[in-house]
């Protein structure tokens, strides 16, 4: 329960009065112990963010949409900035504190009144506290697990031009992570409320949101609400790392609170550096993002025995691009700071593809490590095709004359392309893509067309997903070859089970 | 002799910066401070801000800070374990272990902000540094000694290059001859925690010395990172005269954790936003790295270019220390050569006849050259095709693509991602090889056979003899 | 000298006026010299004011800008607190109050006073934002915080 302004007054034996206003910044005098981080209560029910002082005044945050008025009294809490996390967050809409998403924040969970609120403000942990990335982390995006591979606890940077699709492919990745029991966060930062209900009611309608908390912060709410937000996604996710169990985090979009905190730092006087951006932009993400990665945990299971796990921490940050530039101030900056890059091309959209992701310009610094021998082999004969296909595509624009073997590295690549495309809607689970990745080089589309290649790969994923015989044998097949060439030696041996399964 | 501790009070705190009052003796610039109340609370004293005041550099989380709190000068700057005791470990600027083992005891300390004796003997003796990775060794060697910079953006292979050299370096010479110091300044805890694993997997850990201040630290602690690093290698040179690689991933963090410290300070800005005292901040640093007639320490720095601005203030102001530059580039990276080093762009001053001898000259100068003449082709080829050039231009853009080709390699420390082995190449061999090259013996080998090889041998052995004309 | 103007600074209030008195005292003597003393002690100043500094003038052998200078420094040395209470305070009241002040605490302060009834009897305190809560309602409050129990007990009977 919310303790009133009179008890803070009387518990901590401080007063102050709102001395200057700039809007979501004010300066308070009084209040003389008041301490970095923590927070304050205004008169009015209000609630403020102290970010530093001088001697003689206090520069405060306020985390409410109400113009605060001069000589308003203000009382200290006592307590560092912290939100609500816990499970009780799972299925949730919730804002920057935590909090039910849409109320006017009165209250900050603290640990005075809520034993489940943590501090938003931590040291990343050092190495010894951390593994090495071993496990693969699945998308259910072929061209994201076939081609740019990522580990759990990686760290990979989202970027793309405005409206490419980032947002649709992220919640796709949620419901596959959500589906095999990740706990996954998505922090919306600075989105329109339309957006942020139309990802909510996804999670619900997906029936993935047992498994999802959203914490959300909309274009309109205070600039110190929206601060927030990431650091508060990041402490629930290590909420769930502490107990065990992997977390999927979802940053939408860090160009935008980059944005949100130069706004800040403009208004309380701190010098712009480059881009206008204060100097220590990059440390408020990279201290973000470093709390991202592989943990071993150490924790009690229900015997009272220790137990010694691993946990990661996969944190997919988005970052907007303009006309496709790389090379912006905040997106090198994020890219610095991440284990790769996924890239949106606005050209690969506008020629209608969905994923509109560029493999050769996405780059994983880690994902490798975790795969299997068998997709090393796939992904790096995929890629060498597909770069070749491309410089054939390039050649052809000369109006050169086309060998038979030409026509035929075309013709595939145009049906792998196809295969690809594919949409929001599909999830492929790994051993379905390294099959019918197998199934290409086994000549098995060769006399079908493009539109028949899609058809077929679809039916025979949805079968893959439904039948067990067919699961367990893919399965099976996948698991005994040793490499990509085993693979697809056996399946060029055999293909007629495959097309019983899909006639 | 009990000096009185001399006792302020904290009157501003913004960021990590904190403005402390000392009424009467005030501590010297660079002095270790610490809370009253809190010995394992520090600050440094950086500079002064109005009367009785200075602005001192917050050590840790400044959430327990508030006015009026008491703050004692220790009367030193921070000082760092100094001794063989920390070869094999991975430590914080303080020499606190960041590797699960136990506390680190040495019989000294030195101060990380010392002042560097300039009367002392600096060594010119010049000779070749080999790394076993073909473009540097062949276009922008280092000289031992010397420093040498890797520039590029991200993600195009810095700390990839800057890795596989320590390997390759740390591994050849003999047992107790070199020990290397690493100083991970502003980088990822990830890459710390890989290095760390890597060194200890090919043995050559019990050399090395880990300094971290990784990324998620406040820019404070990025900050002196640096100087401790430069501090523990200045006592293996001077104190026990061993020859030191000194390695820094990444210079431009350190550059960039002063700038944060110094817009926190009001402190007006110079080019590009950067802090007034760049150069000298660089300058300080650098010019504790040299080598006397005892020791040598030869330096590798990777330097990040932000926003892939080569022009960037930070970035054109390390370059005046650095003997050889080894530029890396997006475009060499997206086009899919690895390592991805812009040879036209990359140099060495060791790349003259008297350091580098003539041979090693020569064909680094022919082998630009005809690199310089296909970029001038380049333009024509991508309209009208090769096949439009006259036939002494085919010979010349093909032999600079074989050469650039060539340039690829295969690392060691990357094994574990693309598979594969990875290939140290002596100095000698690729001379011979490139110089195979140039004279054309090469001219009828498809390009694509020379991407990601070792040495030229490697062909000699399988089946394409056939492509080499003239007896080799 | 001074000691009867400053007697009588008992308010914040007072001490305000005070400087703005005495600020044009200053302008004026600045302007116009010792000459204009009388006439704007007589239209600017309040009655028992200016027979002080009348009378601080007389006595001593000093010029009018030095004293009023020196009354500024003296001046600017107070400090101000706030007392909340719950009754409108007379002057009797206020100079009991700052008497004690004076001599227990220290002579250059002067009180802000607010009235609020609910607090019932007692008062509140703030200085340099440090904020103590003596009223009679908290005194109540804090009571029934700690015996809820009994109190319920009794209401339900």
């Amino acid at each position: 329960m919310m303790k009133d302004f009179n008890y803070y007054l009387d518990k901590t034996g401080e007063i102050g009065y709102v001395e200057k206003n700039l809007k979501s910044l004010v300066y308070l005098k009084g209040l003389p112990e008041i301490k970095p981080n923590e927070v304050v209560l205004f008169e009015n029910g209000y609630v403020g963010l102290v970010l530093g002082f001088d001697e003689k005044l206090i520069e405060t945050l306020v985390l409410g949409s109400v113009d605060v008025g001069l000589g308003t009294k203000v009382a200290r809490t006592g307590q560092e900035i912290s939100a609500r996390v816990g499970d009780e967050l799972l299925g949730r809409l919730v804002n920057s504190l935590g909090l039910t998403y849409g109320e006017e924040i009165k209250q900050v969970p603290t640990s005075e009144n809520n034993s489940n609120s943590k501090v938003l403000e931590i040291r990343p942990a050092g190495i010894d506290k951390r593994k090495d990335i071993d496990t693969p982390f699945i998308t259910g995006v072929s061209t994201v697990d076939l081609l740019i591979s990522l580990g759990k606890g990686q760290r990979e940077l989202v970027i793309g031009d405005r409206k490419t699709g980032k947002t649709d492919f992220l919640r796709q990745v949620v419901f596959s992570q959500a589906s095999q029991g990740v706990v996954c966060i998505y922090c919306a930062i600075a989105k329109s409320r339309f957006d942020i209900n139309k990802t909510y009611d996804y999670f619900k309608e997906k029936k993935i949101d047992k498994n999802v908390i959203t914490v959300a912060s909309s274009s309109s709410d205070p600039s110190g609400l929206i601060y927030l937000a990431p650091y508060t996604a990041m402490t629930v996710a290590e909420h769930f790392r502490d107990q065990g169990r992997d977390t999927l985090l979802v940053l939408d979009d860090l160009t935008a609170h980059a944005k949100c905190y130069r706004e800040i730092s403009l208004l309380a006087g701190r010098f712009p550096g480059r881009s206008s951006y204060p100097g220590d932009i990059f440390y408020i993400h990279s201290k973000l993002l470093e709390r991202a990665g592989n943990f071993r945990v150490i924790k009690k299971n229900e015997k009272g025995e220790v137990e010694n796990k691993e946990a990661a921490i996969t944190c997919l940050p988005v970052a907007e691009m303009t006309m496709g530039d790389l090379s912006g101030y905040i997106q090198t900056n994020l890219m610095s700071m991440t284990d790769g890059h996924i890239f949106f091309d606005i050209d690969l959209f506008n020629k209608g593809m969905r994923p509109p992701i560029n493999s050769y310009l996405s780059v994983t610094r880690v994902g490798r490590q975790a795969q299997s021998t068998l997709l090393k082999s796939l992904s790096s004969e995929l890629t060498s095709f597909l770069v070749k296909n491309r410089e054939l595509k390039d050649f052809m624009q000369f109006g050169a004359e086309l060998t038979e073997e030409t026509k035929r590295t075309l013709d595939m690549g145009e049906k792998i392309e196809g295969f690809l495309n594919q949409g929001y809607d599909l999830m492929v689970p790994l051993n379905a893509n390294i099959l019918v990745i197998g199934l290409f080089w086994a000549k098995y589309f060769k006399s079908m067309g493009v539109d028949e290649v899609k058809q077929v790969t679809r039916q025979f994923i949805d079968f893959y997903l439904k039948n067990e015989n067919v699961r367990g044998r893919v399965d099976n097949m996948v698991s005994s070859s040793a490499d990509f060439e085993q693979l697809v030696n056996k399946l060029m041996e055999d293909q007629s089970w495959v097309s019983t399964v899909i006639k | 002799m009990i000096k009185n501790k001399s006792i302020g009070t904290i009157e501003s705190v913004k960021g990590n910066v904190v403005e402390v009052k000392f009424r009467k003796q005030k501590p010297a610039i660079n002095n270790l401070l610490y809370l009253e109340e809190d010995e394992e609370f520090k600050l440094v004293v950086h500079s002064s801000s109005t009367k009785n005041k200075l602005f001192c550099l917050s050590l840790s989380l400044t959430n327990q800070l508030s006015r009026g709190m008491k703050v004692v000068d220790s009367g030193n700057p921070i000082d760092f374990p100094v001794g063989e005791e920390l070869l094999g470990r991975a430590v914080d600027i303080f020499g606190n272990p960041y590797d699960s083992k136990e506390k680190v005891v040495t019989s000294k300390t030195w101060s990380i902000l010392r002042d560097h004796d300039i009367s002392v003997n600096i060594d010119t003796k010049q000779e070749i540094l080999e790394t076993g990775i073909k473009v540097i060794d062949l276009f922008a060697p280092l000289v031992k000694g010397g420093k040498m910079g890797l520039f590029g953006g991200a993600g195009v292979g810095k700390t990839l290059l800057l890795t596989e050299i320590l390997h390759n370096i740390l591994g050849g010479g003999k047992e107790n001859e070199r020990v290397s110091v690493f100083a991970g300044v502003g980088e990822r805890s990830r890459e710390g925690l890989e290095l760390y694993q890597s060194l200890s997997d090919s043995k050559t850990l019990p050399r090395s010395s880990l300094i971290f201040g990784p990324m998620g630290e406040n820019p404070a602690i990025r900050y002196m990172s640096a100087y401790s690093a430069v501090t523990l290698a200045e006592y293996f040179r001077d104190e026990l005269k061993k020859d030191v690689l000194f390695f820094i991933d990444n210079v431009f963090r350190f550059a960039q954790a002063g700038s944060e410290m110094s817009t926190l300070m009001s402190i007006l800005p110079s080019e590009d936003g950067y802090q007034a005292t760049l150069e000298s901040d660089l300058a300080s640093f650098h010019e504790r790295l040299y080598s006397t007639k005892d020791a040598s320490i030869s330096t590798i720095e990777a330097i990040y270019v932000p926003a892939d601005d080569l022009l960037d203030h930070a970035v054109q102001s390390v370059l005046p220390y650095l003997g050889s530059v080894v530029v890396l580039s997006r475009d060499v990276y997206q086009r899919g050569r690895l390592p991805a080093v812009d040879i036209l762009s990359s140099t060495s001053t060791a790349l003259n006849p008297k350091i580098a001898g003539d041979i090693h000259y020569e064909i680094a100068l022919n082998a630009k050259t005809i690199l310089k003449k296909a970029e001038n082709l380049e333009r024509i080829v991508s309209l009208i095709g090769k096949s439009e050039l006259s036939k002494e231009n085919q010979i010349i853009y093909k032999r600079a693509i074989l050469i650039k080709n060539f340039m690829t390699q295969r690392f060691v420390v990357s094994e574990s991602q693309k598979g594969g082995k990875g290939d140290y190449v002596p100095l000698e061999q690729t001379l011979k090889d490139v110089n195979a090259i140039l004279v054309g013996q090469l001219d009828r080998m498809p390009e694509e056979k020379l991407l990601f090889i070792g040495s030229l041998r490697e062909l000699e052995d399988g089946r394409e003899t056939s492509y080499f004309t003239s007896e080799k | 000298m001074y000691q009867q103007i400053l007697d009588n600074l008992l308010t914040k209030n007072d001490l305000e006026t005070l400087q703005d008195e005495v600020s044009i005292l200053e302008t004026t003597n600045y302007k116009f010299g010792d000459d204009g003393l009388d006439e704007v002690l007589n239209k600017n100043v309040r009655f028992e004011v200016s027979e002080a500094i009348k009378n601080d003038l007389r006595g001593n052998d000093i010029t009018i800008s030095h004293y009023v200078k020196q009354l500024q420094k003296k001046l600017d040395d107070y400090q101000s607190i706030e007392l909340v209470v719950p009754f409108e305070p007379t002057r009797k009241n206020m100079e009991k109050i700052s008497d004690w002040i004076r001599n227990n605490v220290s002579d250059k302060i002067v009180i802000n006073y607010r009235y609020n009834m609910y607090l019932i009897g007692g008062a509140v305190i703030e200085v340099a934002g440090e904020y103590r809560n003596f009223s009679l309602s908290k005194l109540v409050d804090d009571f029934f915080d700690e015996h809820t129990d009994k109190v319920e007990e009794i209401i339900s009977k």
